[in-house]
């Protein structure tokens, strides 16, 4: 399949910050989530991608085309993106964005925004700046689909929603996907969404990409062990894993431990309570464990 | 371009009309104090030039619109050939309501009895001249004016390049008048007798030119300035 993003060794720094050596594809029909604390480099990456930002280092290629290339406006009438706020400039209405995108966008589908619109309780009239962070980031959406994008960037584009507004933007994108040639890079930190939609997943943590696995080794495969100080001693002596690999995170209550494949280790310690790990508990072990459980 | 000039006006369109209501009143005011049609109608057009560009530059640091509309079909180089020429825009369309404006006070002074009307508001062929010469003056005035600070802009946002702008002008000024001393240039003699024999026409035509030609050499520089800008 055809990448739609693919991004090899890419670096750049600022003062104080350095992104390094990241490596990210979104394949065709592929939806992938960008997870990563506050500062982590997410946005840098995204920003980069879509040619906001000069890399040091690496090799960028957005549908196939370097983003700084100057014929890039051809480009980007493939791409949709909604950045973290919603950012048409207060002057605006709801129809003006429309009217935007009429001029802007070859594909623009003017009945489909107006579609969008109405499903999200979107006045034409209404000026941009009396929405809410919620109905703000619903008229980004929308404007970022109504012109039937090969690709999706989306940054936390369903923070500030409410949960039900949440599902019903998730729906939007599965819908989306339907068309098996298209593909989404989404970064949150509603890891929850990521879940629902992704279906690979990437970690960035202090400008390194920390992880990046299929959603299905996460949430299907991957587990959360749930130890005492005895368990953890039996499983480091048992030669099921090596002591070095063991990620743990201690709390007030006992110790997580972080298994590749819960059902291998369901058949070695059957007494150890098993979790599944969700995407949240997977970065939390991940960024935050200790390598070597028992030191 | 097209959309680059779109999502200007589209942007602009509320604020300009509220500056162009404002306007008129300053206008009246201005041909009132200083009894002169002239000064009422370059007002107008320098005020809504300016007013428009650093409301166009104050618009794209607000929300993150700017970074926003690079993810458009928009090249950064279409963003500055299109904010060059909205601006340009604005100031012609500004020139003409400042014109239509200016005849329409004259009209309504003509209907007034005459020894109620100033003279600056007075039906006259000095006054009917004044006001197209004082509209297109000042436009390209303010066309030189926007070359200058338009490339700062572009670089640092409207914020920061505003902050530099006033070391620029006076940077700008010092020298040439230092290099005029220097090379023993007296500008009044080595300029006065071909702009004399251009006649106020010919002068004009000429200073439009030279606006013109700036305002075009300073989009080229902002748009290799604005293809570094991080935002």
């Amino acid at each position: 399949m055809e990448d739609l993003v693919q991004i090899e060794g890419l670096a750049k720094r600022y003062d104080g910050f350095a992104l390094q050596d990241i490596a990210l594809t979104v394949p065709a029909g592929t939806v992938v989530g960008l997870i990563g604390s506050n500062g982590a480099g997410k946005t840098t990456t995204l920003k980069i991608l879509l040619g906001m930002l000069e890399p040091d280092g690496g090799t960028v290629r957005l549908l196939g085309r370097d983003p700084l290339s100057r014929d890039i406006d051809a480009l980007k009438q493939q791409v949709g993106v909604v950045l973290d706020t919603c950012s048409f400039p207060v002057t605006m209405t709801v129809g003006d964005a429309g009217a935007l995108g009429r001029v802007a966008y070859d594909r623009w589908d003017q009945r489909r925004f107006a579609d969008l619109c109405a499903a999200f309780g979107l006045e034409q009239r209404k000026d941009t700046k009396a929405l809410s962070r919620g109905m703000g980031m619903k008229l980004s959406l929308a404007f970022a689909l109504a012109h039937h994008p090969q690709l999706l960037v989306l940054d936390e584009a369903t923070a500030g929603l409410d949960p039900l507004a949440r599902d019903e933007v998730l729906d939007l994108l599965r819908q989306y996907m339907e068309d098996g040639g298209r593909g989404i890079l989404i970064s949150t930190h509603i890891t929850s969404d990521l879940e629902k939609i992704a279906d690979e997943v990437a970690c960035i943590d202090d400008g390194r990409l920390v992880f990046d696995l299929p959603k299905d080794a996460i949430c299907d495969t991957a587990g959360v062990a749930r130890c005492r100080t005895a368990d953890l001693q039996a499983i480091a002596t048992s030669g099921f894993m090596a002591p070095e690999d063991m990620l743990t995170l201690a709390h007030p209550y006992g110790t997580d431990l972080l298994v590749p494949d819960r059902f291998a280790f369901a058949r070695a310690f059957p007494a150890i309570a098993l979790d599944r790990a969700s995407i949240e508990d997977y970065m939390a072990l991940m960024l935050k464990g200790r390598k070597g459980g028992l030191r | 371009m097209k959309a680059m000039i779109a999502s200007d006006l589209i942007t602009a369109r509320k604020a300009l009309l509220q500056m162009f209501g404002i306007c008129i009143f300053v206008s009246i005011f201005m041909i009132w104090g200083t009894d002169s049609m002239a000064a009422g109608i370059a007002a107008t057009v320098a005020m809504m030039v300016m007013l428009g560009m650093l409301n166009l530059a104050g618009y794209d640091e607000m929300n993150g619109w700017q970074a926003f509309r690079l993810t458009l079909p928009i090249s950064r180089s279409q963003v500055v050939w299109g904010r060059y020429a909205s601006i340009a825009l604005v100031g012609i369309a500004s020139a003409i309501a400042a014109i239509a404006l200016g005849f329409a006070i004259l009209l309504v002074a003509a209907a007034l009895p005459a020894d109620t009307v100033p003279q600056g508001f007075a039906w006259n062929a000095e006054n009917a001249e004044a006001v197209p010469a004082a509209a297109f003056l000042s436009l390209f005035v303010l066309l030189a004016a926007a070359a200058l600070s338009l490339p700062l802009i572009m670089r640092f946002g409207v914020t920061k390049g505003t902050r530099w702008l006033p070391v620029v002008i006076v940077m700008v000024m010092a020298a040439g008048i230092v290099l005029s001393r220097y090379l023993g240039i007296d500008i009044e003699e080595v300029l006065g007798g071909p702009l004399a024999a251009l006649g106020p026409w010919g002068v004009g035509a000429l200073g439009a030119l030279l606006a013109v030609a700036l305002y075009v050499a300073s989009a080229a520089l902002s748009v290799r300035l604005y293809r570094k800008r991080e935002l």
